[in-house]
């Protein structure tokens, strides 16, 4: 060793030492190093022992989870097949805790169903107007306030706050300031109008109402289902709170103590549930009843409605009942009838009964159909038997018909022969079981000479002959005068006797000549006859011309003629 | 009744270290997501003044930006003091900052304001010149601070409380 060796080892002899030293270390570590993708494996099972499997997991979180989101990156079929034996009873578990759920709601349901309480929340519901289900959660569900913040509107500062006792310390001004830039920022993001703002926000059971006022906003905390009387009792503490507030900071100060515990008196969580708690009970304590009783009302109206319309028909219904049997000649073997639409009567009536369909619409209201099913038969009330014993019988006006069970009563004065003809005819009158004509009194015959007089000419008047040289030539004019003037006196005596007098004028011819030029002849020798008689006045409708048949037992001469006689179908068509 | 607070809004260039001072300084309520997402991100801390008083500084961090626009405008409402940040290292981020400040200015009555220079651990690469600084201690409080170290950060906000007293 030379001087400079010796003396570079005096000066640096330690550092070199320890220079020597760091280097075997450096290969130490190299070949550690080399060697620990091997031990690597046997490392990580040592590391796991002890206190320091905790240690390994959590150094190992960060970078596991790493690989984890780049290995669902890159590799996502190869996951999901890893995962596929995972996923399937997870989600058929989450699926069968849902039924459950269900199973336990719907179970509730149907057993508050058949409870007082249920039913007093299904007239809740239906007189509300919201589902049931919402109307048992109102009633079922809790909600707690936990934190009420005052929050100056412009800085975000918490002027006052109130929360729960047995919850943790929070930064109450950090969430309000983030509350507050929160509102802006979605303010500013979404309102167009620039003045709505947040209003409430949900995470979970978690709940924040935000309540604006003029100068300072109301942040609520909430778990639960809230109702909404309490939004209305937060609104109105903040308005309450906007009365002693005209400035936010100096009314917060020292010197302000009259305004701060007025504004923390509002902010009492305990203070705001004894409200809804007395508003609770004062809403039992006085439901609002009157759209049940309006209902209640419109139904009873309704009912009354209905009851008095079908009173009224049931009314007119006996009514016509009572009418129909009781009319004189009607049988009636039923009667349907359906409300205000129509009425059907089926039974028999005599022909001499009077229709009872006039007297049926008049009793009904409009627009009700009447149908009569109504067959012919013979009647023996009292009623119909007179009016039939009339129609037969046509009795004068001073002779006076009455029938009482079966018997024909006749009473008054008539002439002889109508007595004599009434008489004999009124026993044959169907429903007439016996004839009572002691009252019946026949007058004095003045009329007879005339009656007796009518007979004879009109037996005559046939005989009474207008002859004709001929065609229409007459033989004798005085024939014809004849024939007219006993016309004329028959026509005289059918006044004064009440009988009309209808005639049929009719010629006639000899044999010789074709059939078709005798039956013109008879024709033209009746037509001339009538047209005389017209001359001499009378009526046309009271004249027939009709051919007579030729006579082979007269004489030729006597066989040109002409004849009248009474023109019997006429008359009894009149 | 609560104690007296105050909003302070943390005013700076993007990357001056506006976060990293409030990390130092508060207690992280949020996340830091919400200065990329809402934009802001605020908490608090309690504040012993030097008579013994108690004040409390509600710190509004806005996320990075030479101007103050509409989105900012509504964060600033309120506040009553102003802390601008500047990046010693970018002597732009110095010009942002007294941008800033004139823009809030024109929108608060009469802040209270600090400025932090920071990144007082990189000082061998400052571009701020120390003339610079002392023409604008003048009319304005100035800390150099460090967030990496902490160095000024406490002294700053202590200024910025004694400013906001009651």
């Amino acid at each position: 060793m030379d001087e400079h060796e010796r003396l570079k080892q005096l000066l640096l002899g330690e550092e070199l030492a320890e220079l020597q030293a760091q280097q075997r270390r450096v290969a130490a570590l190299e070949t550690g190093a080399a060697a620990l993708p091997a031990q690597l494996p046997e490392l990580l099972q040592q590391g796991q022992r002890g206190e320091g499997r905790a240690r390994l997991a959590q150094a190992l979180a960060v970078p596991v989870a790493d690989a984890l989101g780049t290995a669902v990156q890159q590799q996502r079929q190869s996951i999901v097949d890893a995962l596929f034996p995972v996923i399937g009873p997870a989600i058929r578990k989450a699926i069968a805790e849902s039924l459950r759920d269900f199973t336990d709601t719907f179970n509730r349901a149907l057993e508050s169903s058949f409870t007082l309480h249920g039913l007093r929340w299904r007239l809740e519901s239906w007189r509300t107007g919201l589902p049931y289900a919402e109307v048992v959660l109102r009633h079922t569900l809790r909600f707690r306030l936990d934190h009420l913040f005052l929050i100056e509107r412009d800085s975000g500062l918490v002027l006052m706050r109130e929360s729960a006792a047995d919850l943790a310390e929070l930064d109450a001004d950090a969430i309000a300031g983030m509350l507050t830039a929160i509102g802006d920022f979605v303010r500013d993001s979404v309102s167009a109008d620039g003045d709505s703002t947040l209003d409430s926000a949900s995470v979970g059971e978690h709940l924040v109402w935000v309540l604006q006022g003029p100068r300072a906003n109301l942040a609520a905390f909430l778990r639960g289902v809230p109702p909404p009387v309490l939004r209305n009792e937060l609104r109105r503490r903040l308005e309450l709170i906007h009365a002693e507030l005209e400035d936010p900071q100096l009314a917060l100060q020292a010197d302000a103590p009259q305004v701060a515990a007025a504004v923390q008196r509002n902010l009492r969580l305990d203070h705001i549930e004894a409200s809804l708690r007395a508003e609770a009970v004062q809403q039992r304590a006085s439901p609002r009843r009157w759209p049940l009783l309006l209902v209640l009302l419109a139904a009873w109206a309704a009912l009354a409605w209905w009851g008095w319309g079908e009173w009224q028909w049931r009314a007119r219904m006996g009514e016509a009942e009572r009418l129909l049997q009781a009319w004189p000649g009607l049988h009636v073997d039923g009667i349907a009838h359906e409300r205000g639409k129509r009425l059907r009567v089926r039974g028999l009536i005599d022909a001499d009964a009077q229709p009872p369909r006039a007297a049926l619409e008049a009793l009904l209201p409009d627009g009700v159909a009447l149908e009569l099913d109504l067959r012919g038969y013979v009647s023996g009330d009292d009623a119909v038997v007179l009016q039939r014993a009339r129609r037969q019988l046509q009795p004068p006006p001073t002779v006076r018909l009455k029938v009482q069970s079966g018997q024909l009563q006749l009473h008054g004065d008539a002439p002889a022969d109508w007595v004599g003809q009434a008489v004999r005819q009124a026993g044959w009158i169907a429903g007439v079981q016996r004839v009572d004509a002691a009252g019946l009194r026949a007058q004095d015959d003045a009329q007879a000479p005339l009656r007796a007089e009518w007979d004879q000419l009109l037996a005559a008047l046939p005989q009474q002959r207008v002859h004709f040289v001929r065609d229409l030539e007459l033989r004798d004019a005085e024939e014809l005068r004849a024939l007219l003037a006993t016309a004329a006196r028959l026509r005289e005596l059918g006044t004064a006797l009440h009988r009309p007098l209808h005639l049929l004028c009719r010629g006639h011819n000899d044999e010789p000549g074709s059939n078709a030029t005798n039956l013109d002849l008879r024709a033209r020798r009746a037509r001339w006859l009538c047209e005389e008689l017209a001359r001499a006045g009378f009526a046309a409708d009271t004249l027939r011309a009709a051919p007579g048949a030729p006579d082979p037992n007269l004489p030729t001469i006597d066989a040109r003629a002409a004849t009248l006689r009474p023109d019997t179908a006429a008359a009894e068509e009149e | 009744m609560t104690e007296i607070a105050r909003k302070v809004c943390m005013l700076g260039d993007f990357g001056v270290g506006k976060t990293s001072l409030v990390a130092r300084y508060v207690r992280n309520t949020f996340s830091d997501k919400y200065l990329t997402t809402v934009g802001v991100k605020v908490d608090s801390r309690q504040l012993q003044l030097a008579d013994g008083a108690g004040l409390k500084l509600v710190i509004w961090d806005i996320a990075g930006k030479s101007v103050i626009d509409g989105a900012n405008q509504s964060y600033l409402r309120g506040a009553s003091g102003l802390i601008l940040v500047a990046d010693g290292t970018r002597e732009a981020s110095l010009r942002a900052a007294l941008g800033l400040l004139m823009q809030a200015r024109e929108l608060l009555p009469d802040p209270a304001c600090v400025l932090l220079v920071n990144k007082l651990d990189l000082i061998e690469r400052w571009e701020v010149a120390p003339a610079t600084l002392a023409e604008i201690r003048r009319s304005l409080p100035v800390f150099e601070t460090s967030a990496l170290s902490g160095d000024g950060v406490e002294a700053a906000f202590a200024a910025l409380g004694e400013a906001l007293r009651p």
